[in-house]
């Protein structure tokens, strides 16, 4: 009935634990001294009373360890028990406890997703304000040249100047107000457009796209603005390019705007379109490189770009790529994606830019049918 | 109308915008108005043109190319030989706090655009005033 346990107790090598009938003791030199000289002391009166008084010390010696036995045994019966319901207890404690890490884990997880979700809706709200505050710095900038020179026409009208002093067409002044309203109404419309896109509300018409017709179009649209900064413009399409089944008007739109874009950061360099199969995918897809030789951008400006959370031109409009592209390239990314497709960009500042699009040679049914 | 004036009487107004049609726009009116006008595009220019020949006051954009206004605001306050002209930030952004980062880096009002020219004069006049005492 006595068994050693084999763990040391927190006095290391001094104490040892011992389970005697079930109950652990742990001896310590102090209680072993205790012990011994108990036992000693009991073995002095025990010999000096039997010889003074013979086998009635015997009997007056064993029968207080009989009844301490039998009170011992009653005693260990109760601890036991008392043992056994304290281990039931405890094992429903770690089960309880168990329980509580696993539901503590799925709320710490639970967490996470709402703080990211969070975190996503005020990067959203946050780029929202910022879209609206640069787009109202858009329109107004074209509105201060409308309301500026027609108050110049009229004050020229009023109040001509000296004969001496420079005078300016009339005619001059008006055509500054027909560009500018031009330029507002291209912003209202990429505006309309932009919204339109993301309340899913763009149908597109799909049907076989002539790639090469759709590029070239795209390319002549932008060759007066390339003419006047010098710029020539180049078409590389790959041949016998099997036609794809997409928007015509969507894919000119796209190719229009990242064609617009590289014209205006490039001054007497070259931009070019260059259209092939991209074989490095699986299925069918086509690829479109739009690379202009134009100042190039440094990375961070790059991805705001054609980011999600696009705010709009930059505040400093030292992105010269953006001002005046109003709302171009945002709505360039959202159609590439309403198409199955993407866009990327490659530029270091200094080195011109590679605007890649990828498009699949059908869009996934999900785009159409919205 | 000050046309009668000497050339050298004029109030000299550098004006910093990078949009040409508004520029010029904003030129050819104040220059009607009396004003001698320089103009320059960017941030940069304007520090240039306020130490090779410092005008009255500075008509400044904020949102420029190369260096933006706030930057450029800074810089000619910073220094003492153009400190004291003071400088009219001329924005297209209605949002206060454009205006309010104007102020802090220097300028000594702002003025929003589309132009209302009434209102613009009556504050450059009031920053002549305040320069010129006398």
């Amino acid at each position: 009935m006595i068994a050693r346990a084999p763990a040391p107790g927190p006095h290391g090598s001094e104490s040892r634990a011992v389970r005697v009938l079930g109950v652990e003791v742990r001896w310590t030199p102090r209680r072993l001294l205790v012990l011994g000289a108990a036992s000693l002391a009991y073995t002095i009166v025990f010999v000096a009373l039997y010889r003074r008084l013979g086998d009635v010390a015997v009997a007056a010696a064993v029968l207080p360890i009989a009844a301490a036995g039998w009170w011992l045994r009653v005693l260990l019966v109760r601890v036991r028990t008392q043992a056994r319901i304290l281990a039931d207890e405890r094992a429903d404690l770690q089960g309880q406890i168990a329980r509580r890490i696993e539901v503590e884990a799925k709320l710490r997880s639970a967490n996470v997703l709402i703080s990211e979700a969070r975190d996503r809706a005020l990067a959203g709200a946050r780029a929202k304000s910022a879209f609206l505050a640069n787009m109202s710095h858009e329109l107004r900038t074209p509105l201060t040249s409308i309301i500026g020179y027609a108050e110049l026409m009229i004050e020229d009208a009023a109040d001509p100047p000296p004969a001496g002093a420079a005078r300016v067409d009339p005619v001059k002044d008006v055509h500054k107000i027909v560009e500018a309203g031009r330029y507002l109404l291209g912003l209202i419309d990429d505006l309309l457009d932009l919204s339109r896109i993301e309340a899913g509300k763009l149908p597109l018409q799909i049907a076989p796209v002539d790639v090469e017709k759709v590029a070239r179009s795209a390319l002549d649209a932008v060759r007066p603005a390339a003419a006047a900064r010098g710029t020539t413009l180049a078409l590389e399409v790959e041949p016998n390019l099997p036609p794809m089944r997409s928007d015509a008007t969507r894919l000119r739109q796209i190719l229009l705007n990242v064609a617009g874009s590289a014209v205006r950061v490039t001054e007497k360099g070259k931009v070019t379109l260059a259209v092939a199969r991209d074989s490095a995918r699986t299925g069918d897809w086509y690829v479109f490189r739009l690379s202009d030789t134009g100042a190039g951008m440094p990375p961070e400006e790059r991805a705001q770009l054609i980011s999600e959370f696009y705010e709009g031109p930059p505040v400093d409009r030292r992105d010269q790529r953006a001002t005046g592209a109003g709302l171009g390239l945002a709505i360039t990314r959202r159609l590439c994606e309403l198409l199955g497709g993407e866009i990327g960009i490659e530029s270091e500042p200094g080195e011109g830019a590679t605007l890649t699009i990828v498009l699949p040679q059908e869009p996934p049914r999900s785009a159409t049918s919205g | 109308m000050v046309y009668a004036l000497g050339r050298g009487c004029l109030p000299r107004i550098l004006l910093v915008e990078d949009d040409v049609p508004t520029r010029e726009m904003l030129s050819r009116r104040l220059a009607k108005r009396g004003y001698e006008v320089a103009e320059v595009g960017d941030g940069s220019e304007a520090i240039a043109a306020a130490h090779a020949a410092p005008p009255d006051i500075i008509l400044m954009d904020l949102r420029l190319p190369v260096m933006d206004g706030w930057t450029a605001a800074s810089y000619i306050k910073a220094d003492p030989r153009s400190r004291a002209i003071p400088i009219l930030a001329l924005t297209a952004q209605a949002v206060p706090a454009e205006q309010e980062q104007a102020i802090a880096a220097g300028c000594d009002d702002v003025d929003t655009k589309p132009v209302d020219l009434a209102r613009l004069l009556g504050k450059i006049e009031a920053l002549l005033g305040a320069r010129k005492p006398a």
